[in-house]
């Protein structure tokens, strides 16, 4: 997020919130001497900074409290960290502000939005939540029942189910969406509406979200050893004097520094392979990209993504440049650093995405009715074929070298699911991506990444990568069987996951569900896949190529078809992932399963719900969709 | 003691394809599995030999081979499928239904072959059955268009005696159902037919023939179906309008492999006379006694003319006689003036007219220049249209990738005309007669067989030879050049009195010497040339022909008596 967003989001705002000042109003003399001096101890505490207040000057909370959850007493409440996470970070902070209070010895219990219901939260003093957004602005799947659940009307009409919790949010996000942090925001407004008081200003942050999570960290651990402390001291003043636990206790680091390679410090790797894998006539140009990662000690694991660090094409910027009427020679500054207008726009901008944070920043310097309209009513069908240089074209907008520094986004690194498995290729990732490539009526428009990895590198050339591991999409711990469904590039983890099977040679039965346009053109990797159904590794293969006959035929289609055999091996604890595009395809799958577990597990919508949650609960249900 | 001895299959001795067609149960393989299955484009090894009895033959795209690999995709396999056209005779109303499968499946093109019949190109599996199926429905089948059985008989299209031509086309059609396997594996595969237990294969016994088998019928004084390079010959004999039989001959055949004197073409012997009513039984038992005697351990040399070549000419008269239980009356005196095809309008004795369409390589297909498959199509729906006692009109193929369109009425000629013109459509009146006479086979990019271009290169060639031709004044003598991409010999390559047979890329053997009318083949002259050394080789040799040339003397007997090559009266003086 820009660095004005970061400051609101941080101490600044008003010193406490109307809440709290009620409370302190109505607290006994006693209660208030106790506070006056936590408040000393707490000055020096933020003065010198440290991350962990001195304990030892803190009452703790009563240690059994957490466990004993029949304890009817406030001071009984432990606080929850919650998370909704979809590929993990939510829930790696999670664990870290876990982690940091469970040193504190303050009761915490750490839980994933799926193992909670709403209910269940006002048995808590404090709900600490940490949420990411995903989708068009819509939760990660691990929270998607809470969340209905807590926007539902229903529960919403119960005012004050939440009245005595109070609760802190963390919103993960990416600002280049439409809806940012979406989901993060949406859970604090319905705590609030049940009647929880905010611990905390909820915090939301962009892309690069390490450096303020660590601060939200630090914040919202002060203010519930305050709020545990002062729970503590309304029943009983005795515990202060005999606390004497935990002195220095030594917390994990906070704003924990990833020494592995990441998006500010890429490994320049070298493309080994650039191979166009659809045929002559396809509607689709996906590629197969081989990348050479020798010496660079870096490991990843069937599932994860590689990140892709990519500059600006030259005609882009140059065209910006120009259509600005601008110098590319004149020095701006950015993130309190001074460049040259043409290195920002190559190599910190985020020039192929439009945010509609940019459109509205880019209004107010220019007003343009053509503009607010796509601002007001067309902004999703706008950016499926439009980038920021198309902004440029329409309102022709009279703005300096800063101003256009200003409104525009830092450029973020592209993912894609890796697709080659370590155990068979040791020293290389491999891809398979689209090229995305739009026309409109300004001109023909690439995709960031995805142009730079297909079109203007050549093989040899070096090209800056990291792996974003993600731990919730990870082929089975135990022995079972995989069901794949992996349309179009969707395939690509799945190719990884085969690698992985085959090497570990694993006797579990594979099942691999694809699609894509025509089989003649688009049956990515086929003499892979051909190889690994003659060998046996895969013991069923479904293909849908939807036009290729009449009636178009896609996955789900497939996974309808085979409805018993979808269930014989769910009900075998067979582990459930889908791949690729979440605009349709996923939500289409996810239809489908809960058909099939309706129709053939004898269960009505609600149980078949059930049963889906209980998949997720145990992992047995994992997607990797974009 | 008889010489008459049935087949028995030894899978000790005998080739894998034997016993593929023997473990076939008639033919059946395992054709619906591989249909179904729908991880690949291609069939089972097993059943893609025995694909070909039902008349289509498995290939792949070669052109996009290699860079498919490198996409991790298996080749764009494919499927060409063969009619079965007797005479190559079809109403305008059956071209109309074969045409609009093309339309439907084979990428809008149909290909006249040098046997008289149309093949389809570049049906994928999954529209294979549909297809059939489709050209079912014009009531054309495609059993037995390929594959170890008597193939597509030929019968040339001869209109100044129509009514000679009506009764050797009708011989052409019975000889053709006669020898047509009898299994239900066709109907049951393509067209649903229910199946059928217990076959029979009377004629071919389960191990079939050891080759394939070919038949033609040819009406001197035209020699148009190539005769000599038939398996079975049948040279009609006239008695005034009638026909009086058949004159036999046997063991013709171009196929062969590359510096293999084992194999050779051969032009087929004379071995007697038959009446009409004759005809079927001395044709099936000339295919029974190559049944029983063709050499099944080794495929190369399993043709009916090695089979002959082994026993000699003598002793396989003998040996037909013991299975015919008699003997053929001598041989009647016929002649031959050419085997090539004769352009543009004829009219026959009956008052209706014939017009023969000149079509580079029988390829019928739309290009800028001509918008030959729209043309054709228009034609057939004008034609069938109007159907005064049904037969208003046919298509036939001629056999040498030709198109006549055929009894048709003096009222649809002009209307024809037009069409013709609106889609440039040649009447071959305005190419030189040696481009008129020039064949070249399928090769690239379909045929798995191909070592060089042939219907795509040959057009080039010609330009460049009609050039010299030009030079030396000698433009107006038609002379036969025929490219093949292999020496399989599918143009018939060396029955051209300028015969090249491709090798490699851009390389062709370069043979000479064939006489015009077809009945003796050519030598090799030069191995291995490309464009630039085969016109060098031939620039001298025209201007020579052009200088000495005794009066109507043909190019093919030119080069012998000049000691350019030597003469091959029979397929061993080939390789001499
Ligand atoms: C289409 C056609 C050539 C053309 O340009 O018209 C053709 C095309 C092929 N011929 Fe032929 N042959 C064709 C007439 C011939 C002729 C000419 C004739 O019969 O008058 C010959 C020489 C006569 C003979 O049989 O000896 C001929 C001798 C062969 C041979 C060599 C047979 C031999 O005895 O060695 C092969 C290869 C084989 O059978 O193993 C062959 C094989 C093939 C195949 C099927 C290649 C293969 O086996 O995979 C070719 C398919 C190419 C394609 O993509 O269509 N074709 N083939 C002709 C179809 C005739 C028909 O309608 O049935
Ligand atoms: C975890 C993860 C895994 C992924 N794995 C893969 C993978 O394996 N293979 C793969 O090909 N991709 C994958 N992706 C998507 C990939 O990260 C990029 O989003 C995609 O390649 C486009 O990036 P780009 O830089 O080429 O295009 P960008 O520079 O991001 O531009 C995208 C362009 O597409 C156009 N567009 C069309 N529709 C839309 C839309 N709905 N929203 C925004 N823009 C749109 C716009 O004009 C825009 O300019 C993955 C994404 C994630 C998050
Ligand atoms: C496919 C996809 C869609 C996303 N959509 C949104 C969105 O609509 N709004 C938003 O603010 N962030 C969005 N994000 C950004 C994520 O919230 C961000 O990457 C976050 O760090 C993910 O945290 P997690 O690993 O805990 O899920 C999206 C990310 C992905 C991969
Ligand atoms: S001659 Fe050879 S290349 Fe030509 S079609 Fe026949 S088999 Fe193919």
């Amino acid at each position: 997020m820009t660095v004005k967003e970061h400051q609101l989001s941080n101490f600044g705002g008003k010193p406490l919130n109307d809440e709290l000042l009620h409370q302190i109003r109505n607290l006994s003399a006693q209660e208030i001497n106790w506070l006056s001096g936590y408040c000393a101890g707490l000055l020096d505490y933020q003065s010198e900074n440290i991350s962990v207040p001195d304990v030892a000057n803190l009452p703790e909370a009563n240690p059994v409290a957490g466990s004993d959850s029949k304890s009817g007493s406030k001071s009984a409440q432990p606080v929850l960290v919650l998370y909704a996470s979809q590929t993990g970070n939510a829930q790696s902070i999670a664990e870290q502000l876990f982690d940091h209070l469970h040193a504190k010895s303050i009761a915490v219990e750490l839980k994933s939005s799926l193992e909670i219901t709403v209910k269940e939260l006002a048995n808590y003093s404090a709900i600490l939540l940490v949420a990411s957004t995903h989708g068009e602005g819509e939760p990660p799947d691990d929270a998607i029942d809470l969340y209905e659940a807590l926007t539902s009307k229903k529960i919403l009409s119960k005012g004050s189910l939440l009245k005595d919790v109070s609760f802190a949010v963390l919103g993960l996000g990416d600002s280049s969406y439409e809806f940012f942090c979406q989901t993060a925001k949406d859970f604090a407004q319905s705590f609030t509406k049940l009647g929880a008081q905010e611990l905390t200003e909820a915090m939301f942050c962009d892309v690069d979200y390490q450096q303020s999570a660590a601060q939200w960290i630090d914040q919202v651990s002060v203010a519930v050893t305050a709020l545990v402390a002062q729970i503590s001291a309304t029943q009983s003043s005795a515990s202060l004097v005999t606390s004497n636990a935990v002195i220095g206790s030594s917390s994990t680091p906070i704003a924990e520094v990833n020494t592995s390679y990441n998006k500010d410090n890429p490994f320049k790797a070298t493309v080994a392979t650039i191979q166009k894998i659809t045929g002559r006539g396809s509607p689709k140009e996906t590629y197969h990209v081989e990348i050479d990662i020798e010496d660079s000690n870096i490991s990843y694991q069937p599932g994860d993504a590689l990140g892709i660090v990519a500059h600006n094409q030259q005609p882009l910027v140059e065209d910006i440049i120009s259509l600005l009427a601008l110098d590319g020679e004149v020095s701006v500054d950015y993130h309190n650093q001074t460049l040259t207008l043409k290195h920002y726009l190559t190599e910190y901008a985020e020039l192929t995405l439009v945010s509609k944070a940019t459109i509205k920043a880019l209004l107010e310097l220019e007003a343009s009715v053509q503009l607010q309209e796509i601002y007001d009513s067309g902004y999703s069908e706008f950016i499926t074929n439009h980038q920021f240089i198309d902004l440029l074209h329409i309102a022709r907008p009279t703005i300096t070298a800063q101003q256009l520094v200003d409104i525009l986004k830092p450029i973020k690194p592209r993912l894609y699911s890796i697709a080659s498995s370590q155990q068979e290729y040791e020293d290389e990732v491999h891809l398979t991506l689209n090229h995305i490539s739009v026309n409109n009526p300004y001109g023909e428009r690439y995709g960031l990444a995805s142009h730079h990895l297909t079109q203007t590198l050549s093989e040899g050339e070096a090209v800056s990568i990291f792996v974003e591991h993600n731990p919730k999409f990870k082929l089975p711990a135990v022995e079972a069987p995989v069901i794949m469904v992996g349309p179009g590039t969707g395939v690509a983890p799945f190719r990884a996951f085969l690698q992985e099977r085959a090497a570990s040679n694993s006797t579990e039965k594979n099942w691999l569900i694809f699609g894509n346009p025509h089989f003649d053109t688009d049956f990515l990797y086929q003499l892979e896949i051909q190889k690994y159904v003659s060998s046996g590794l895969l013991n069923k293969l479904d293909l849908a190529f939807s036009r290729d006959s009449e009636q178009k035929v896609y996955v789900q289609h497939k996974l309808l078809e085979n409805a018993v055999e979808v269930w014989q091996w769910l009900e075998q604890g067979a582990y459930f992932y889908v791949c690729g595009d979440m605009h349709n395809m996923a939500k289409d799958v996810e239809q489908a399963l809960l058909t099939i577990i309706q129709e053939q597990g004898q269960r009505d919508e609600e149980a078949a719900k059930q049963y889906l949650k209980a998949l997720k609960i145990n992992q047995r249900y994992q997607r990797d969709v974009y | 003691m008889s010489k008459v001895k049935p087949t028995i299959y030894d899978p000790q001795k005998h080739t894998a394809v034997e016993g593929i067609k023997v473990n076939s149960n008639y033919l059946r393989g395992t054709l619906q599995q591989s249909l179904q299955s729908e991880i690949t484009g291609a069939i089972a090894d097993d059943d893609q030999m025995i694909i070909k009895f039902h008349g289509s033959y498995q290939q792949d795209d070669r052109d996009l081979r290699a860079e498919r690999r490198k996409q991790k995709l298996e080749p764009l396999y494919s499927f060409m499928i063969r009619a079965r056209l007797p005479g190559g005779v079809a109403s305008a109303e059956q071209y109309k239904v074969l045409a609009k499968v093309a339309q439907d499946y084979g990428h809008s093109s149909l290909r006249l072959t040098t046997r008289q019949t149309y093949q389809w190109h570049g049906i994928v599996k999954r529209d294979l059955k549909k297809t059939i199926a489709g050209i079912n429905r014009a009531l054309v089948d495609s059993i037995a268009a390929c594959g170890d059985v008597n193939r597509n008989v030929m019968a040339n299209p001869l209109f100044e005696q129509s009514k000679l031509h009506t009764e050797v086309y009708q011989w052409s059609k019975k000889i053709s159902e006669h020898l047509l396997p009898n299994t239900n594996a066709y109907h049951e595969i393509w067209l649903d037919g229910e199946k059928v237990e217990s076959t029979e294969e009377p004629i071919y016994g389960k191990t079939y023939l050891p080759r394939k088998f070919k038949i033609a019928i040819a009406v001197p004084p035209n020699n148009d179906v190539d005769i000599y390079a038939n398996d079975i010959g049948l040279i009609a004999i006239p008695d005034g309008e009638k026909l009086k039989g058949f004159n036999i001959l046997i063991g013709g055949g171009m196929g062969s492999s590359h510096n293999d004197s084992e194999t050779y073409p051969r032009a087929a012997s004379e071995i007697g006379f038959c009446k009409p009513e004759q005809a079927l039984e001395v044709v099936e038992s000339i295919l029974k006694v190559q049944r029983d005697y063709g050499n099944r351990e080794v495929r190369k040399l399993a043709r009916l003319k090695y089979t002959i070549d082994g026993l000699t000419v003598e002793g396989f008269k003998e040996v037909l006689a013991d299975y015919l239980g008699w003997s053929l009356q001598p041989a009647q005196p016929f002649s031959f003036e050419h085997n090539g095809d004769r352009y543009g309008w004829i009219k026959s004795d009956d008052g209706r007219w014939h017009l023969t369409l000149y079509i580079h390589s029988g390829r019928i297909k739309d290009t800028e220049q001509s918008q030959v498959f729209t043309g054709l199509l228009k034609i057939a729906d004008l034609l069938a249209g109007q159907s005064d006692d049904g037969h208003n009109g046919e298509f036939r193929c001629s056999p040498n990738q030709n198109l006549i369109i055929s009894n048709v009425t003096e009222g649809n000629k002009t209307s024809i005309e037009q069409i013709l013109e609106q889609h440039n459509i040649s009447i071959g009146q305005t190419e030189t007669p040696t481009r008129l006479n020039a064949l070249a086979c399928v090769a690239f990019p379909t045929c798995a067989l191909a070592m060089a271009e042939a219907e795509r290169y040959l057009p080039t060639l010609l330009d460049k030879i009609e050039e010299q031709l030009e030079q030396y004044g000698i433009a107006d003598v038609p002379i036969n050049i025929r490219m093949t991409g292999c020496p399989n010999g599918c143009a018939r390559p060396y029955l051209g009195e300028i015969g090249f047979v491709g090798k490699a890329p851009g390389k062709y053997n370069l043979y000479l010497g064939a006489s015009h009318t077809g009945d003796r083949v050519n030598k090799l002259y030069r191995e291995n040339f490309n464009e630039e050394q085969i016109l060098k080789e031939l620039d001298p040799i025209f201007a020579s022909f052009a200088e000495q040339r005794l009066s109507e003397e043909s190019f093919g007997d030119f080069v012998i008596r000049q000691g350019y090559v030597s003469a091959v009266h029979n397929g061993r003086d080939f390789h001499a």
